[in-house]
C-alpha cells in the first residue's frame, strides 16, 4: 500500500505575492465607517440623555479628536506592520493642522471675512464665493503641503498619494473642527454630525488633488492643466459642500413647522465622500492599469 | 494585486511636470484675487436712497434694513449682526437763523440725559463731502433689553453724530454700532458719508 501524497497529482503551490504598502482605501472606508457609526449612536445617545451645557465644551473637543485617533490606529500604525511604509505621514497631518490654523482659519475668517457677506447672499452666488473662499485656501494649501513634504520621493506607487491625502485631510480637520467646537460650543449631537461633515468633505477633496498629483508623478507625459483642474474642482467640491449642507441642514423660511436636520447635511457628506471616492477608486485603477500594461508592453 | 513602484524618476521634473505646477500657483494666485474681489464688492455693495421732499441722497449698505417711520428721514439697520445692530439714522431739526451747531449740540445731549450711562467722549470739527464745515460728537450709552423679564447683558454702545446747519435746518447724521466693533465698523459711515448729498 502507498501512502497518498497529494503533492504528485496538486499543482504546486504559488508563492503568495506580499503587497508591500498598507492598503489605503481599506483604512480610509475603516476611519469612515467608524465616524459615522460614533456619530449616529451619539445623535441616538442624546435623544434619551440630556447633556449639562457645561460638558458641551470637553465633549466636542474628545469628538474632534475622534479623528486623530482613528487614523492613528487604522493608518499611521498599520504602517508600522509593512514591509515598505510611508513615512512622512505625521509630518504631512502635523503641518496640515499648522497650515489650517495659522493660515486658513485667519485668512477666511479674518481676512475674506466669509461670515459677514457670504450667508446673506443668493445661492449660486455662495457656491461661487466659499469655492473662491473657503475652498481655494483649503485645495491650495493641500496642494502645497503635499507637494513640498511628501512628492514627489515619497510617491512610489498612486495609492501613496491618496494616504498623503488623507493624513493632510485629517491635520486640517482636526484644526476646523477644534475651532468649531471651541468657539460655537455646540451640542454633542451636532458637533459629531458637523465634525463628521468637515472631515468627509476634507477627505472628498484631498482624494481628488491625491489623484491630480499622483498623475503628474507618475504619467510619463502628465496634461499640464490636469493637476489645475482637480485643484479647481477639489475647491468646486468644497465650495459646493458648505451651502448645500446649510440649505439641507438649517430649517426653512416658511408657514408652518420648519425644524433643523443635521441628518440631511450629515447624509449629504456622506454621500460626497462616498461619490468622490468611487469615481476616484476607478479612476485610479484604470490608471494603474494603463501603467502595468505599458510596463508588460516594454518588457 | 502587483504594485508598479517607479523609482528614481524624480530627480528633476519634466517640463509638462514643471507646467502643472506653475499653472496650479497662477490659479491659486488669481483665484485669491477674484475672492478678494467678491469680498469687496459684497462688503461694499450700496443701494441708493432718494428722498426727494428732504433732498438728500445717500448710498448705504447692501442688506441693511430701510426705516422711515421714527423722527428721522430714514434710519437703516445691520440686521444680519448679533447684538446690537449697527445703524445709520439721518434726522433734521429746523433751526433759526441765530443758532449754532453749538446749541443743536446741546440740546441733542440734553435729550439723550436720560439714556442709561451716557456720556460725550470727545467733539470736534468735520469737513463734509463738499467741503462745507461741520462739527462731530462721539458719545457712548448703555442699551438693555426693555424687556425686565428677558435674560441678557446690557451692551456698551458707541455713537458718532455729524452735525451741519444747512437750509434753515440742523442735519444729523448718527452711526450708532456695538463698541467692540465701532472701530471695525466706523469705515461704513465714511463710506456713507462720501455719498451723501444734501
Amino acid at each position: 500500500m502507498t501512502a497518498f501524497d497529494s503533492r504528485f497529482i496538486t499543482p504546486p503551490k504559488e508563492e503568495e505575492e506580499i503587497y508591500p504598502y498598507r492598503r489605503v482605501w481599506s483604512s480610509i472606508i475603516a476611519e469612515s465607517g467608524v465616524m459615522v457609526a460614533v456619530a449616529i449612536i451619539i445623535f441616538l445617545v442624546t435623544r434619551f440623555v440630556e447633556v449639562p451645557r457645561r460638558f458641551y465644551p470637553p465633549i466636542g473637543v474628545a469628538i474632534s479628536l475622534i479623528p486623530v485617533g482613528l487614523w492613528i490606529g487604522l493608518s499611521w500604525w498599520r504602517e508600522r506592520f509593512v514591509p515598505q511604509p510611508r513615512t512622512k505621514l505625521v509630518s504631512v497631518a502635523i503641518i496640515s493642522a499648522l497650515a489650517a490654523n495659522a493660515i486658513a482659519i485667519p485668512l477666511v475668517e479674518d481676512f475674506l471675512q466669509v461670515d459677514k457677506w457670504l450667508p446673506l447672499e443668493n445661492a449660486i452666488n455662495r457656491i461661487i464665493g466659499y469655492t473662491f473662499t473657503q475652498g481655494l485656501v483649503q485645495s491650495i494649501l493641500t496642494y502645497l503641503v503635499v507637494r513640498y513634504v511628501a512628492w514627489p520621493d515619497n510617491f512610489r506607487v498612486r495609492l501613496d498619494s491618496i494616504a498623503y491625502g488623507a493624513a493632510s485631510a485629517v491635520g486640517y480637520a482636526t484644526i476646523l473642527n477644534l475651532h468649531l467646537v471651541l468657539s460655537s460650543n455646540p451640542s454633542p449631537d451636532i458637533a459629531a454630525f458637523r465634525i463628521f461633515d468637515a472631515l468627509a468633505v476634507q477627505l472628498a477633496v484631498n482624494i481628488i488633488i491625491a489623484y491630480g498629483l499622483s498623475e503628474v508623478r507618475f504619467n510619463a507625459r502628465p496634461f499640464p492643466v490636469l493637476l489645475v483642474a482637480t485643484i479647481a474642482l477639489a475647491s468646486f467640491v468644497s465650495g459646493l459642500a458648505l451651502p448645500l449642507r446649510s440649505g439641507l441642514t438649517n430649517a426653512a423660511l416658511e408657514q408652518g413647522i420648519g425644524s433643523v436636520s443635521p441628518i440631511r447635511g450629515f447624509l449629504l457628506s456622506a454621500a460626497i465622500l462616498a461619490g468622490v471616492s468611487f469615481i476616484f477608486a476607478f479612476l485610479f485603477d484604470n490608471a494603474e492599469r494603463q501603467d502595468a500594461e505599458t510596463a508588460a508592453q516594454s518588457e | 494585486m502587483s504594485a508598479i513602484e517607479i523609482v528614481g524618476a524624480s530627480d528633476s521634473l519634466s517640463f509638462r511636470q514643471r507646467w502643472s505646477h506653475y499653472l496650479v500657483l497662477i490659479f491659486g494666485l488669481v483665484g485669491f484675487i477674484i475672492a478678494v474681489n467678491l469680498r469687496d464688492g459684497a462688503l461694499n455693495a450700496t443701494t441708493l436712497y432718494i428722498n426727494a421732499q428732504a433732498g438728500i441722497r445717500a448710498e448705504y449698505p447692501q442688506n441693511w434694513l430701510l426705516d422711515e417711520e421714527g423722527d428721522y428721514i430714514f434710519r437703516v439697520r445691520d440686521l444680519s449682526q448679533a447684538g446690537f445692530n449697527t445703524t445709520l439714522q439721518v434726522a433734521t431739526r429746523p433751526v433759526s437763523s441765530i443758532t449754532t451747531t453749538r446749541n443743536v449740540l446741546d440740546a441733542l445731549t440734553l435729550g439723550r440725559s436720560q439714556t442709561l450711562g451716557y456720556t460725550v467722549l470727545s467733539e470736534e470739527q468735520y469737513i463734509l463731502p463738499d467741503e462745507s464745515t461741520g462739527i462731530t460728537m462721539s458719545y457712548t450709552f448703555v442699551v438693555s433689553d426693555p424687556n425686565p423679564f428677558l435674560q441678557g447683558v446690557p451692551i456698551v454702545v458707541e455713537g458718532q453724530d455729524i452735525l451741519t446747519i444747512k437750509r434753515g435746518q440742523a442735519i444729523i447724521i448718527s452711526f450708532i454700532s456695538d463698541a467692540t466693533t465701532f472701530d471695525e465698523n466706523l469705515p461704513i459711515l465714511t463710506r456713507f458719508m462720501s455719498t451723501l448729498e444734501f
